[in-house]
């Protein structure tokens, strides 16, 4: 019997087991997805894997999409109706609400009630940011430590000079550079003065100077890391494997059900190959694409539901426009949607924006949009809502960066130049958009710990949660008596963990930032003032 | 036409007006108290981005906020 067993391979649960071995546990990871080193291209049901290239690691990454006072409900208003209406309509349902079935409307309607409590929204928002940060600190303490191996920087395409965002109002620029500068995260500032004089934006000149220029606020430059998050999961599996984890990955390995003894307490997992499998531990990662029928019977039933994401690829950008641009994000609202010839209501219009480097020096531009309701798995849905939303994201590239786009034939994959690069991604949503934190006590006096599920924050928070989890295993582990209170042993530690978030200050990205850069091998860069810079 | 305000969701437009209506008042105390002229501090914060301008008007900013949204 292993001691642990991890229930997925996906970013969080790699690194809950990295964590977790590293601590001393013996560890086995179990997950439907195949081994991603044997296989290629393989079909995986896994939002690690079905995205595309980098992942961000900011304070503001993965935040909840719920009404409250802060910028994102000034950005999208009405974003608590986005999950009571279909696209046609404006919102994110990829079908109206009455197509539903009755897991997919429970769900709706849990998201409906976690939207008419503001105050709550606002607790969470803030409790993201401060997990957020901690977790950024565990990013850079890892990846200054690995790449010591010169390789490595560039095999994860680690971009470690910060995230740009730019916004499309001025009132909304001078709103996040506010929010971000109270977690003392800003690098620089730049009005669309500055970004329109800055070689570094250059790509951005149409967004900046069209007749109806999409980014009229302007843009920021805060602390975090991009890295390719698939390229990092093949690293991890063989450092797993050298740290004695034993991984068992394929459909075969897939979990099925939680068996119980008659007290209610866990004994085992079932998988789809009909073995059973214990240990005195359980963490499982269960993401979007977690059959619900696996979590019957816990708090985490009926909390996972999906949200697609679709990708367009410029490709040969690097001929258009020369030097690859920093990974960032463009928010923008909600724009209206033109198909067809009939104009439909409005989708957000957010893109992240990203060059991938290909082996030849030559790079494409990926970006990503779209805010597609999909329910649970398995995902069901019309391809109307697809094609809705990506015409919506089509409308905003072809404005930020005067390209036309022929959807017609980028879709049928007759288009040169720009094509779709996956069929898109989908993310893992839970009605208040908090991560699952599910515990049930085991027959061996061990806990099976659900966690994960929120939207595109694990990543970011994943180190945190391993963190977590490893430290409650091990409460649990030296307690001398039977702990009895094991939801409030688990927040205690999770609220103790984020408590020093409060005392990062601007100074201490700067030093981070500097001992990766030189982790790397990069010259170090000055500490910014605390005035605008657009040199940075 | 279709448009948000038909389907019955909040007008971006209105939202981001309290939101200036809140600016602008953050921006005209911390231009009154620094002695500093309104119009350039808050192009500053507004068109500029001025870390050190938005600093000034932080927690005003924040509080006029809670009070319009």
């Amino acid at each position: 019997m292993s001691q642990l067993i991890v229930v997925g391979s996906g970013i969080a649960g790699l690194i809950a087991a990295y964590q977790a071995a590293q601590a001393g546990y013996s560890v086995e990871v179990l997950s439907k997805s195949p081994d991603p080193r044997r296989l290629t291209p393989a079909k995986f049901e896994s939002s690690t894997y079905d995205g595309f290239i980098n992942r961000y690691l900011t304070a503001t990454e993965g935040h909840d999409y719920l009404e409250k006072k802060g910028y994102v409900t000034a950005m999208y208003p009405g974003i608590a109706e986005d999950f009571q209406r279909d696209l046609t309509k404006g919102g994110w349902l990829a079908q109206p609400m009455d197509a539903w079935d009755s897991e997919a409307q429970s769900w709706l309607s849990a998201r409906s009630r976690a939207n008419q409590n503001p105050a709550a929204s606002e607790a969470l928002f803030q409790e993201y940011l401060d997990e957020n940060r901690m977790s950024m600190t565990l990013w850079y303490d890892f990846f200054c430590q690995q790449v010591q191996d010169p390789t490595l920087a560039g095999r994860f395409s680690l971009h470690q000079l910060g995230i740009d965002r730019f916004y499309d109002h001025p009132t909304l620029f001078a709103q996040a550079l506010i929010a971000q500068q109270q977690c003392e995260v800003v690098k620089a500032s730049y009005g669309c003065e500055a970004l329109r004089s800055d070689a570094d934006f250059g790509i951005y000149h149409a967004g900046l100077n069209h007749d109806n220029p999409f980014i009229q606020g302007g843009g920021l430059t805060i602390y975090g890391l991009a890295f390719d998050v698939k390229a990092f999961c093949l690293w991890l599996l063989d450092k797993l494997e050298s740290l004695n984890v034993t991984l068992k990955l394929g459909a075969e390995f897939a979990i099925t059900a939680i068996e119980r003894d008659d007290a209610g307490k866990v004994i085992e997992l079932l998988s789809a190959g009909g073995q059973r499998y214990s240990a005195h531990h359980y963490l499982m990662h269960p993401g979007a694409f977690c059959p619900n029928a696996v979590l019957t019977g816990t708090k985490a039933d009926n909390q996972l539901a999906g949200v697609k994401g679709l990708w367009l690829r410029i490709k040969n950008a690097q001929e258009l426009w020369g030097e690859p641009p920093r990974p960032n994000k463009i928010h923008g609202g909600k724009n209206q949607i033109t198909m067809g010839g009939i104009q439909y209501p409005a989708q957000i219009a957010d893109l992240n924006c990203m060059p991938q480097l290909l082996p030849d020096g030559r790079w494409d531009l990926i970006v990503g949009s779209g805010y597609v309701f999909i329910g649970s798995y398995p995902f069901t849905h019309s391809t109307q809502a697809d094609r809705l939303a990506l015409t919506a994201f089509a409308n905003v590239v072809e404005r930020v960066y005067d390209v036309e786009i022929d959807l017609d034939r980028v879709v049928a994959g007759d288009d040169d130049r720009i094509d779709l690069p996956s069929s898109g991604c989908v993310r893992s949503f839970t009605p208040d958009d908090r991560e699952l934190r599910v515990i049930e006590p085991t027959a061996s006096n061990g806990v099976l710990l659900i966690e994960g599920g929120g939207n595109t924050g694990t990543t970011t928070k994943a180190f945190f949660c391993a963190k977590v989890a490893t430290e409650f295993l091990n409460t649990i582990d030296t307690s001398i008596t039977r702990r009895d209170d094991l939801s409030d042993c688990y927040e205690q530690i999770r609220s103790q963990l984020r408590q020093n978030a409060a005392l990062m200050k601007q100074s201490h990205w700067h030093q981070l930032e500097s001992r990766l850069n030189n982790a790397c091998g990069f010259a170090d860069r000055p500490m910014p003032s605390n005035a605008t810079s657009s040199t940075l | 036409m279709n448009t948000n305000a038909a389907a019955g969701a909040p007008d971006r437009d209105l939202t981001l007006q309290v939101l200036m209506i809140a600016l602008d008042k953050a921006v005209a105390m911390a231009a009154e108290a620094q002695g500093v002229s309104f119009g350039e501090l808050r192009h500053q914060v507004v068109y500029e981005g001025t870390i050190e301008a938005t600093s000034q008007i932080a927690v005003i900013f924040s509080d006029e906020r809670e009070k319009g949204l």
